[in-house]
């Protein structure tokens, strides 16, 4: 299987305070991975460098057969646009547009034009169908997770970066929840990269990985307090 | 299916969803546009009608006063001559060689609000106004008869006269209700002039020898006494010669001549005249003006500097609320770029807004008040509807607006570039 993310001796800091340097990690194409580590060890901003966000300061970084690193920001923004869902922790909806409007909101910022039938049928395996032309505001919280799904899954991309999309959710619904996610990307065949800090739910993916033992640079409890 | 999307739908919805902000903000510009544009029709309004009015004319001759004076009275009904140009003199000049033609006017009566002249068939032959247009009749003919009027289009239309109308003029009053009227001696409408949209609309002529006829049995400035009152029917060509005028306009044969012919008026041996030149004065009434003008457009200018910095407190209030908003984009594929476009391209609606809104009233105003400026202070509201400096007013606040909206623009990029895809308050 060829490696949807590869990342060596990759080094990023916030001026002077280091915050990452991975030796290796590498994510197979199609593998769900549940990454863990507490707050402030890195993870938020792993996801950000693997989401093009933010620039490495050394080290490689690909993701498929991209090196990020070689990326211009422009090249970087069309990157994200073509190959990355992501889905926040909440508030992944902008409030003032309808459900099909924010679902239909990354079509803005790449060339392809939605298949409406396709929609149409990722919105009744969500369970959103009744939804549909609601406002974001008065559906509730799992439901708003659901339609970012939707959303990071209808541009059919080869990663899914997740930060922690379950942690507003009570545990009947996060297994529900991540049911759906695993389901639908393992049909497409999509990486997810799953961060969390909450190990319960663990045993659901398919390999976990602890951002601790990756990071050479050692986190302190102390530092973020 | 409806719910496609748009960055002009979402710069829309983001913008409806800041209502209050978004109307007040709207409506601050349009206020100050409006404000601006209206003091500026007001002002050409006044400039036209005055420049209008009067084309052609080199000299208004009256007796001595300022040459301001004898054009304002004459031209434009505003203020009272307080000595007459006796009709000796008017022929004296009317003969030199340097003149080519003149138009005698005799004041001082009005009907209904509107003033009465005394003129001869010169006026119709002659008179000029914008850049040399003639009077046209709309209706009839000059007036031939001793009581024959001419009215102008403003009376017939104000007043609803037709062909025919009797008209009773009224004595010593050019504007406001009559004290005395010549009612023993009633008019006859019979030309009505097309519209000018100058003075010209608003006044009835009446020959001079119609003028003198219904003052050939006052004495000194009073109404007859009972039984002294001379018939209309009794009134001869003989007794209505007049014996002064008010004041006229002449045209030289030769422009060269004007300072000359001004300088021998004005040292007139037989009585003491005034000759003013029409553009000369007006310029100094300009002048005059232009003080009031500048502070009202100081105001207008102020009013829209809050108008737009208004816009910019509301955008810069905003961008704090909306930094989950900007991560969203960013985590979908918006580039920096994006983030600030979107900023740039909801204050160009709201700019545009204003700016058609401002247009609408200020169309509005001018078909429901144009009439109203018109009857009641004589202000012709002439097109083109957008003179350049109103245009150029629009400009500045499009442009402007744009250059003040680079501020939250490079604001919401730098924090959408610090906070990244998770906020770090």
């Amino acid at each position: 299987m060829s490696s949807a993310i590869e990342i060596s001796n990759l080094k990023f800091s916030y001026g002077p305070h280091a915050i990452l340097d991975i030796d290796s990690l590498n994510v197979k194409a199609g593998e769900v991975v549940f990454l863990y580590g507490p707050s402030g060890s890195g993870k938020s901003t792993l996801l950000e460098l693997i989401a093009g966000v933010l620039k490495a300061q050394g080290g490689t970084l690909k993701v498929g057969q991209q090196n990020l690193a070689e990326l211009d920001s422009a090249e970087l923004d069309a990157y994200r646009a073509d190959n990355v869902g992501y889905i926040f922790q909440s508030f992944n909806l902008i409030p003032y547009l309808s459900v099909m409007e924010n679902i239909l909101l990354p079509f803005l910022f790449q060339p392809s034009s939605p298949d409406l039938t396709e929609v149409k049928n990722l919105i009744s395996e969500l369970g959103l169908k009744d939804h549909m032309n609601k406002p974001v505001t008065e559906l509730s919280v799992g439901q708003q997770q659901r339609v970012a799904v939707a959303r990071a899954l209808l541009k059919k991309p080869n990663l899914i970066l997740a930060d922690e999309p379950t942690s507003a959710l009570d545990y009947d619904h996060r297994e529900k929840f991540l049911k759906i996610l695993f389901d639908l990307c393992r049909k497409n065949n999509t990486t997810v990269l799953f961060v969390s800090h909450d190990r319960s739910i663990e045993k659901l993916f398919d390999r976990s990985i602890s951002l601790v033992e990756h990071n050479r640079v050692k986190f302190s409890m102390a530092e973020t307090l | 299916m409806k719910a496609e999307i748009s960055w002009l739908k979402l710069a829309m919805k983001s913008l409806a969803n800041r209502r209050l902000s978004t109307l007040l903000t709207v409506f601050s510009m349009t206020l100050s546009l409006v404000l601006l544009m209206t003091v500026e029709r007001v002002k050409r309004a006044a400039q036209d009608g005055f420049t209008q009015s009067i084309s052609g004319v080199d000299l208004v001759v009256g007796a001595r006063t300022s040459p301001l004076q004898v054009i304002l009275f004459s031209v434009f009904n505003i203020g009272q001559a307080t000595q007459n140009v006796s009709i000796e003199s008017y022929k004296d000049i009317k003969s030199k060689p340097e003149v080519e033609w003149t138009i005698p006017y005799s004041l001082g009566d009005g009907h209904r609000g509107f003033r009465v002249v005394g003129t001869n068939s010169d006026f119709f032959k002659y008179y000029n106004f914008r850049s040399k247009e003639k009077l046209e009749f709309s209706a009839g003919a000059p007036f031939a008869g001793f009581f024959d009027v001419v009215i102008g289009a403003d009376v017939a239309r104000t007043l609803n006269y037709q062909l025919g109308s009797p008209v009773v003029v009224a004595h010593g009053v050019t504007s406001g209700p009559a004290i005395q009227e010549h009612e023993d001696k009633p008019f006859k409408v019979v030309g009505i002039l097309k519209p000018t949209g100058t003075a010209i609309d608003r006044a009835l002529y009446i020959s001079l020898e119609g003028m003198e006829g219904i003052h050939v049995d006052w004495q000194s400035g009073s109404a007859p006494a009972v039984g002294k009152e001379i018939k209309a029917e009794t009134l001869t060509a003989e007794m209505l010669q007049p014996k002064s005028i008010t004041s006229f306009f002449l045209r030289t044969k030769n422009r060269i001549e004007i300072l000359n012919l001004q300088r021998w008026i004005n040292e007139y041996q037989e009585e003491p005249l005034i000759a003013a030149i029409p553009g000369v004065a007006l310029a100094e009434l300009w002048n005059s003006l232009s003080v009031i003008d500048r502070v009202l457009k100081g105001i207008s200018f102020l009013v829209m500097l809050v108008g737009l910095f208004s816009m910019l407190i509301a955008i810069m209030t905003s961008l704090n609320e909306r930094r989950r908003e900007m991560a969203i984009l960013r985590a979908l594929g918006a580039s920096l770029r994006n983030v600030s476009g979107l900023i740039l391209f909801e204050t160009l609606i709201l700019t545009s807004s204003a700016i058609v809104l401002a247009c609408l009233i200020k169309l509005a105003l001018e078909v429901f008040l144009g009439p109203w400026a018109q009857s009641n202070y004589g202000l012709y509201l002439q097109a083109p509807v957008f003179s350049s400096n109103e245009i150029f007013y629009i400009a500045i606040m499009f442009f402007s607006s744009l250059v003040i909206s680079l501020v939250p623009a490079v604001r919401a990029m730098k924090s959408a570039l610090k906070d990244g895809l998770s906020l770090k308050v």
